[in-house]
């Protein structure tokens, strides 16, 4: 019993400073925001009043808001699947022996480090400079990928991956580099060819780190608007009016903070919903393990 | 063994880089006298005491930024124990930081003005004698949005209106349009002559958003000076309004069909300029602060202003003229007695030519009358004619024009047709006067 | 033999298509190399095009005018700190939530994992109300703090993912020998996450070495500046001043860059690989 008290102990000063941090800086700013979402708070006024749930059905009727959760979700669902499928790629690639593999490490890493006002200023001119002449090389119609309402996402979006996958990339390395050798070599003695181990032994092994991408790259990219803010001023036609963006407009431009709080408690509970399944089967597999 | 080796090693090189930063601090000059600022800011009855003066600005640009240079020098002549400290950024940001500051009880000691703050957090300049050194319509325009009180000291007068390449026109043998038959007509030689009748563009939608207020200016408060307080009554709407209908006719028919569509989403509000600068366009709508930017392309560039054209009587076009750069002095600045003097010297004739001749605007200083820019001429003449309307998007509200900026691309774009586009935006007018 | 062919085969698929990938990614860093030895003007009239001539002005400005080495040296103070904290508080808080069994650790993960959902310009504003109530505006210890806070969660959430993944074998023979609880956690534990903690250093570093949001905000025009508050305040926006902001860019993220290539051989291999039967 007295064991069990310190090892409880333990743990929980183990977690005190970041409890500490976690409380002062991230809940209780949250809880005030949150509290906001019930008021008719406007700019920098410092009076306001409970107005109950006013702002939650009024964002609930807002088509220009429901349309944003469409256009983040496709930007996210493209942004996620094909940016943690070739982040692992690049990974696998990279982990393997291969020559002059650190400096192609550091390649893919340095999109990451750019700010996304440099990001966008480069893609803008990628799109509207380059690939209109690639176009035209190909005797292709040359036409304004920005502005078109269908391509306008999967541009952007490429270019959130091409920002984020050295990030991912570094991370699954980790994994792939904790992988135990033993367990590699025991397999190749087995007969495995490269692809069985792949699918049955690395893959398997770094299942948990996959989901923590997924998870993080899910985060991250719903939360994108650094990219329709430099890059389209969410047109055309509010195609890539993200859900942050709109948030952000609605604050600092309306001047509605108790409507924008609103809005943001209603994605939150959007992502906090995916994830939430996401770790559930994540938590049943570990119970596996 | 390794991982302890490694800790040693970085605790030794925090240790290093804190010793290196004290040093230099130390030896900075700069950094002596702030110590000194501190030290004495506890005297309060020293005349001489150091003051330093936080600015924070959203004039980007260069002439701004050389002009309040310029001014700083110039009142430091008399007043050498203040210092200045100016932050410049973009409106987005400095909204932004006012509020965190406003939050935290931190605000500068000077802000260029902005509608978004709340006069609680502004000192009530009426009454002071150097607002009388200033224009004073343009006082009461630039205050307009208040009950009573004086929160804001206009710097300059701005403008939003159509700049035209005299040298284009010329070229292809058209004159200045005067209505907009003459500027349908010079558009259509324009285009059979292989030349983009108007600059713009779709990434930044900004830009396309000036001509468009310049045009609603125009047609409605132009028309009619009294619509904001006829539409709160609820006696008119946008939707039975004519004139809102004729601005985005206006706005989609010229400024959208006659600019070049597929380019005009690669184009940003620096390439707009340089077209307009090198002939590479005839028309570009926007506002005074575009000037500087042209003229940093094309120091000569041979370009006039006017205002839109609305009707085909020339009497109909009227300019939107209106304070634009403003001052303010935050109500808890504990140097504001020195900010007020700073506002003293910046409402004096020296530095009215200082600002009108870096900024390429008009003062609002009485007396200054400054030849910034052969432009000046077209500007004087809207004013002296009385040709000219004062009521751009400043006096509407925030949430409507937040609703205005997200939606008025919809109509220009083929995305909405006029009803549904109307009916938002009374619904957005609605909700703004609810909300604010 | 067939086997070998394959594999040699395979070996020239991987090659082949790294090299591609890689010319995707560096081709639109090309430009910026590029147009960092432009003037402005040059850059507006022609992008794409090699410079004229080999235009230094850029580098010189940023070094010379905006107390570039002590902006520096500060920026490296601030990172090192920033990012030694993170890790321990990382790698204590990960390693506790992975192993502690129970209901609070389980709420306390999802409370945590929330963080990640929430966009910090949206409680921004409340934060840096607290930040001046507890007195923390205006100096570098306030700064480090806020930085430490809003850059643990995704370090907290990945060093968990990989204690799990952890053998409990290692940890019971060290408490079996007579190792108290913490000079296991510092002798055995740390070493044994030396690959993810290396991973998370490298990305909190990169984070914090260009942030100018939360240092505008927390720390504002205080002196001694890091290294991105120093230059905007020195050229404000830039207003587009292209050829400024890309070689900004490019001379201060050589310092990331190198200590992500000094750092890629703490990601290798850890003492797992050895440890654990397989």
């Amino acid at each position: 019993m007295k064991k069990k008290m310190k090892t409880n102990l333990f743990y929980g000063l183990l977690l005190l400073p970041a409890l500490v941090l976690f409380v002062l800086f991230f809940i209780i700013p949250v809880a005030q925001s949150t509290w906001l979402s019930f008021t008719d708070s406007f700019g920098m006024k410092s009076t306001y009043h409970f107005i109950g749930l006013d702002n939650y059905k009024e964002a609930l009727r807002d088509l220009s808001f429901r349309k944003t959760i469409g256009a983040t979700s496709k930007y996210a669902l493209i942004s996620v699947v094909v940016g943690n499928i070739l982040s692992l790629i690049l990974a696998l690639i990279l982990d393997s022996k291969l020559r002059l593999k650190n400096s192609l490490r550091a390649v893919f890493f340095i999109p990451n480090i750019m700010s996304l006002l440099v990001v966008g200023y480069i893609w803008n001119f990628v799109y509207t400079s380059v690939f209109p002449d690639v176009l035209e090389g190909l005797g292709m119609k040359s036409f304004a990928i920005l502005g078109s309402k269908t391509l306008v996402i999967p541009a952007l979006a490429i270019v959130g991956i091409w920002n984020a996958a050295g990030y991912y990339m570094v991370i699954y390395i980790a994994a792939l580099q904790g992988i135990s050798e033993d367990l590699i070599e025991a397999a190749k003695i087995d007969g495995a060819g490269t692809l069985r181990l792949l699918f049955n032994i690395r893959l398997p092994l770094i299942a948990s780190t996959v989901f923590t991408c997924l998870i993080l790259s899910i985060a991250a990219h719903m939360k994108v608007f650094e990219l329709p803010y430099t890059m389209t001023s969410g047109g055309p036609v509010g195609e890539s009016t993200t859900m942050v963006y709109k948030i952000y407009t609605t604050a600092f431009n309306a001047n509605r903070n108790g409507y924008a709080s609103a809005q943001s408690i209603i994605m939150f509970i959007i992502i906090a919903a995916i994830t939430l399944i996401l770790n559930y089967i994540m938590k049943k597999r570990e119970e596996k393990l | 063994m390794k991982m302890r080796k490694g800790i040693a090693l970085l605790i030794c090189l925090v240790l290093i880089v804190i010793s290196a930063a004290g040093c230099g601090k130390t030896s900075g000059t700069e950094e002596k006298n702030n110590k000194e600022t501190a030290d004495n800011t506890g005297k309060e009855t020293n005349t001489d005491k150091k003051v330093k003066l936080e600015i924070l600005s959203l004039k980007t640009e260069e002439g701004p930024k050389k002009a309040f240079e310029e001014m700083f020098k110039g009142f430091q002549k008399d007043h050498p124990n203040v210092e200045f400290d100016i932050q410049s950024m973009t409106s987005d940001e400095l909204k932004t930081t006012l509020r965190a500051r406003a939050a935290s009880e931190e605000m500068p000691d000077i802000i260029t003005w902005m509608k978004e703050v709340e006069p609680e957090y502004l000192a009530d300049l009426s009454g002071e004698s150097f607002i009388q050194n200033l224009n004073a319509d343009s006082v009461t325009a630039a205050n307009a949005i208040y009950d009573k009180g004086t929160y804001a000291m206009p710097v300059d007068n701005g403008y939003i209106g159509l700049y035209y390449n005299k040298d284009v026109l010329t070229a292809n043998g058209l004159e200045v349009p005067k209505t907009v038959t003459e500027l349908k007509k010079a558009c259509e030689t324009l285009k059979a002559n292989g030349i983009t009748p108007f600059a713009s563009s779709l990434s930044d939608l900004s830009v396309p958003y000036m001509s468009l207020i310049a045009l609603f200016s125009e047609t409605v408060f132009g028309a009619n000076p009294d619509w904001s307080t006829q539409r709160d009554a609820g006696e008119v709407s946008i939707q039975e309004d004519s004139n809102w209908k004729a601005a985005f006719d206006l706005h989609k028919e010229f400024v959208y069909d006659y600019s070049d569509r597929d380019a005009a989403y690669n184009q940003t509000y620096d390439d707009c300029a340089a077209l307009l600068a090198n002939g590479k366009v005839a028309f570009y709508g926007n506002g005074s602060w575009a000037l500087s930017g042209i003229r940093d392309v094309k120091q000569d560039a041979n370009i006039g202003l006017m205002a839109f054209p609305i009707s085909d009587n020339e009497k109909d076009a009227k300019l939107l003229c209106f304070p634009d750069t403003s001052l303010s002095i935050c109500a808890g600045s504990k140097n504001a007695d020195v900010a007020k003097e700073f506002l003293a010297y910046v409402a004096s004739a020296d530095a009215g030519k200082i600002w009108s001749e870096n900024v390429k605007v008009s003062s609002t200083v009485t007396g200054v009358n400054v030849d910034y820019d052969p432009i000046a001429t077209d500007i004087n003449y809207y004013l002296t004619n009385n040709l000219f309307t004062p009521y751009g998007d400043r006096v509407l509200r925030s949430v409507f024009t937040d609703k205005l900026w997200e939606i008025y691309s919809y109509y220009m774009l083929g995305e909405y047709d006029w009803n549904t586009l109307a009916k938002e935006l009374d619904n957005a007018w609605d909700i703004a006067m609810k909300a604010q | 033999m067939n086997w070998k062919i394959g594999k040699k085969l395979l070996y020239a698929v991987k090659v082949i298509l790294i090299w591609i990938f890689a010319a995707i990614f560096f081709a639109p860093l090309l430009l910026v190399i590029v147009n960092s030895f432009k003037s402005k003007g040059e850059i507006m009239t022609s992008a794409i095009s090699l410079p004229k001539s080999f235009y230094l002005n850029n580098f010189v400005t940023i070094v010379t005018e905006s107390n570039f080495v002590s902006s520096f040296l500060t920026s490296l103070m601030v990172v090192t700190i920033t990012t030694t904290l993170t890790v321990l508080v990382a790698a204590m808080a990960g390693y506790s939530l992975a192993k502690w069994k129970n209901k609070v650790a389980g709420f306390l993960m999802t409370m945590i994992m929330c963080t990640l959902f929430v966009p910090f310009q949206v409680y921004m504003v409340a934060m840096i109300v607290v930040v001046k109530d507890l007195g923390l505006t205006g100096n570098l210890f306030g700064l480090i703090m806020v930085y430490v806070a809003l850059g643990m969660p995704v370090p907290i959430f990945l060093c968990r993912s990989y204690a799990v993944g952890m053998p409990k074998e290692i940890e019971e023979a060290a408490i079996i020998d007579g190792c108290s609880n913490w000079s296991m956690f510092f002798r055995i534990v740390l070493p044994l996450m030396k690959p993810i903690l290396a991973t998370v250093a490298v990305l909190n570093a990169l984070w914090v070495w260009g942030e100018f949001l939360v240092a505008f905000l927390v720390y504002g025009n205080a002196k001694p500046m890091t290294l991105p508050l120093s230059q905007r305040y020195f050229y404000g926006t830039y207003s587009n001043q292209w050829n400024l902001i890309l070689t900004n860019f490019l001379v201060s993220s050589i310092p990331v860059i190198l200590f992500y290539i000094v750092m890629q051989k703490h990601i290798v291999k850890g003492i797992t690989a050895g440890a654990v039967k397989g």
